[in-house]
């Protein structure tokens, strides 16, 4: 019997795993939806750890704070800079950065936000609000999609 | 015959408010939230933008009102919470990940704080155009 969960594992010196591998033989309980957001929310952590800092302070500091003029975050800037026309694919580049900022905030700021809830609530409807924000997090990344495609793909 | 009492699964309400590192915890799962929220109003500025010089003009001076600078002063302060924690968190985790050959979590500390700060750099050149 112990061939039908592949017995390559040894159970003796790994307790626990034969169970494991009975319930992956059987496709039971399996989760496919959630390793695949808890990747998004891995990613969005990634890359807003990374690049969110520095993009609120030039978006909503470096102006009002009086280290720009105006014109470095105005209407004629975000024209040049996601130009897909531009040198060395910097509009694209530009357009890129924006879809993945925003869409990776939006995972990670769907999952951080759902299991925040769930700590302080005793995990009292979890299944409903993941739902909910994966699902906002989801519309809003296509909506930013479709923003960074309009003037260059559509 | 000794009474087997049930471990009380329930936490209560508040129990992060009573050990500095759990208001950490929570802290960096806020920034981790709130750093959606700005990704809202960067998508709010590629919609305006969308609408043309007027409504993109409209939308910067929505964002410099007073209450929207400070509304974005407290997401800047919890999402870097959120980096910084999160680059220290790696530095610490490298116990679990390989138990006899960690580095001391200050020296991946600082790398992740190098790389932050090249890929500030990097987006301030390719994105803003230069400091």
């Amino acid at each position: 019997m112990a061939d039908e969960t592949g017995g390559e594992f040894d159970a003796r010196y790994n307790p626990g795993h034969e169970v494991i591998r009975v319930q992956a033989a059987n496709h039971e309980g399996e989760v496919v939806l959630e390793p695949l957001m808890w990747g998004l929310f891995s990613l969005g952590g990634f890359l807003t750890a990374f690049l969110l800092p520095v993009t609120i302070l030039a978006i909503s500091f470096f102006v009002p704070l009086g280290l720009w003029p105006s014109s470095r975050i105005g209407y004629a800037w975000l024209q040049g800079a996601m130009n897909p026309a531009a040198a060395n694919f910097q509009g694209l580049l530009v357009r890129l950065f924006f879809l993945l900022v925003i869409a990776g905030s939006f995972f990670h700021g769907a999952h951080r936000f759902t299991y925040m809830v769930a700590e302080v609530t005793d995990h009292r409807g979890e299944k409903a609000l993941s739902f909910l924000f994966h699902g906002l997090a989801v519309v809003g990344s296509l909506i930013a999609l479709y923003t960074v495609l309009v003037g260059w793909l559509l | 015959m000794v009474e087997v009492r049930e471990a009380a699964w329930r936490r209560r309400a508040g129990w992060w408010t009573h050990n500095r590192r759990y208001v950490l915890f929570m802290a960096r799962e806020a920034g981790g939230s709130l750093s959606a929220v700005y990704g809202l109003i960067l998508l709010g500025l590629l919609i305006a933008f969308g609408q043309g010089a007027s409504a993109y003009g409209d939308y910067l001076a929505f964002l410099q009102n007073p209450l929207m600078l400070v509304v974005q002063a407290v997401i800047l302060v919890f999402v870097l919470v959120h980096a910084v924690t999160w680059f220290y968190l790696i530095g610490k985790s490298q116990v679990v990940m390989s138990a006899y050959r960690a580095p001391p979590w200050t020296r991946i500390f600082g790398l992740m704080i190098v790389i932050f700060l090249a890929a500030s750099a990097g987006v301030l050149f390719i994105v803003f155009g230069g400091l």
